[in-house]
């Protein structure tokens, strides 16, 4: 049985979501809210509780790989499965982390009259506080911000040529196993150092 | 604290989706995100889409305060908190800097906002070209084309009949270069405050069910004109006659007697702090 509380518990989390989103690119620290959150999912902790507080039956989603989350993030939220290219939500388990520039490029970007009807790609990494060093700068940063992040993947490319088009583009959060959560909104405009 | 509501009034599939707008718009500055607003225990116009962004990210451990046209303690900012502590049992302020969520009814408050913070600002009519092009389609289809060529037109009619532009408060303002938005009914004197502002900036329309945002530190330019320039109201030589404070937003106030004018700090905790000695 999950210690995760879904109403306390659920709201940290969406404060911490929320302050990385708008601080953009800054990394929260989010053990002490997901350590219990445990639904035998083959996914972080945090990933987990990303999915429990944000999926039900208005969304859709998308797990690349496992067959074990695929069933029981159904099971626990009543959300919906649909293709990568049209799913609201789409997660990348650690083993599938290598995908995530080429679901970048399949995921939905939203149309100009509706720009919010794009997807949300939560992916697994290595390391959201070590690694290629990346800068940022865009709405929520002071100037520009450095950022580490460790992942088997080419995915600034397909990000940038993804989100050329304001306000058209993917959110992408990184979620690493020490429980540390960074997210990067459509806006920031990232680089490699 | 009544126990026979969710904590927060809210059940969670309803904070869930109010959630994922919020991201959202954060995502978006500057863009309406539809929401599906519920119905609250306030009659819509008074403040339903703050109050249902504020129950949405609530916790325990919030601190919050809330303002109506710049005082702690009217109506609707008693009625609002009312609600918030009987579901909620958390702290309310009146304090600018104790706050960790400020709900507010067209002000920005004097105190500089910190990081952290998130300021709610509660919104009547959330599209700045709704005057302009009454359809919701079409001004959709304005948004997606940048195409904003309506909201300068309002204001050049303001100029050809009054010489100047005649907005008393929800002057439209371009968000990160892309959105014109509508900062909700603030009077022009804080519209430089939401520029390059250091809190998270939440704006909910409860009865057009809608939902923005402005980030932090984004860039946020008041419409105007090369040879008419973006002006706030100016109180040159008049001053709060409570605190004396003379570089903030003042109210007029008539003496019905002797007609006699004097003027005093809008924002009354920041009138407050001051007459305390805990500010300068």
């Amino acid at each position: 049985m999950s210690k995760f509380h879904r109403v306390f518990d659920t709201q940290k989390l969406f404060r911490q979501v929320l302050d990385s989103m708008s601080y953009a690119a800054s990394v929260k620290n989010v053990h002490s809210i997901c350590n219990g959150c445990d639904y035998s999912m083959d996914l972080f902790k945090t990933t987990q509780a990303i999915a429990i507080s944000l999926l039900d039956a208005d969304t859709s989603y998308n797990v690349i790989g496992s067959k074990n989350i695929d069933e029981k993030l159904a099971m626990i939220t009543y959300c919906r499965k649909n293709d990568i290219a049209n799913a609201d939500y789409i997660f990348i388990p650690n083993e599938n982390q290598s995908e995530l520039d080429k679901i970048i490029s399949q995921a939905k970007i939203g149309t100009l009259i509706d720009p919010h009807l794009s997807a949300t790609i939560i992916v697994e990494c290595n390391s959201c506080t070590s690694g290629k060093v990346y800068r940022c700068k865009g709405p929520g940063i002071k100037e520009t911000k450095e950022i580490k992040i460790n992942i088997q993947s080419d995915w600034l490319d397909a990000r940038n040529e993804k989100n050329i088009e304001f306000p058209l583009g993917v959110d992408l959060i990184f979620v690493d196993k020490n429980y540390n959560l960074l997210a990067l909104p459509r806006t920031t405009q990232v680089e490699r150092v | 604290m009544k126990k026979k509501f969710n904590f927060a009034f809210f059940d969670e599939g309803s904070k869930r989706e109010i959630r994922r707008s919020i991201l959202k718009a954060i995502a978006i500055p500057g863009y309406q995100v539809p929401f599906a607003s519920r119905e609250m225990p306030v009659a819509r116009g008074w403040g339903t889409g703050g109050i249902q962004l504020t129950l949405s990210c609530i916790g325990q451990k919030d601190v919050v305060k809330v303002i109506d046209q710049g005082s702690d303690e009217s109506v609707n900012a008693i009625s609002i908190k009312k609600l918030i502590t009987d579901t909620t049992d958390v702290e309310i302020t009146t304090s600018t800097t104790d706050a960790t969520i400020i709900q507010s009814r067209h002000r920005v408050p004097e105190e500089e906002l910190n990081e952290n913070q998130i300021i709610v600002l509660q919104v009547p009519t959330p599209e700045p070209l709704r005057d302009y092009e009454p359809s919701e389609t079409k001004t959709k289809i304005l948004h997606g084309e940048k195409e904003y060529t309506g909201a300068k037109l309002l204001l050049f009619e303001q100029i050809m009949k009054y010489n100047t532009m005649a907005t008393g408060a929800d002057h439209p303002v371009e968000v990160n270069n892309r959105y014109v938005m509508a900062p909700s009914p603030i009077p022009k004197f804080d519209n430089p405050k939401l520029n390059e502002s250091k809190a998270t900036i939440l704006l909910g329309a409860g009865r057009e069910k809608k939902i923005y945002a402005v980030p932090p530190y984004t860039k946020v330019i008041s419409l105007d004109f090369e040879d008419v320039p973006f002006e706030v109201e100016n109180f040159k030589g008049k001053s709060c006659s409570h605190c004396g404070a003379s570089h903030v937003y003042l109210d007029e106030i008539i003496d019905q007697e002797s007609g006699s004018v004097s003027y005093q700090c809008n924002d009354t905790s920041y009138c407050l702090k001051r007459r305390n000695g805990e500010i300068q």
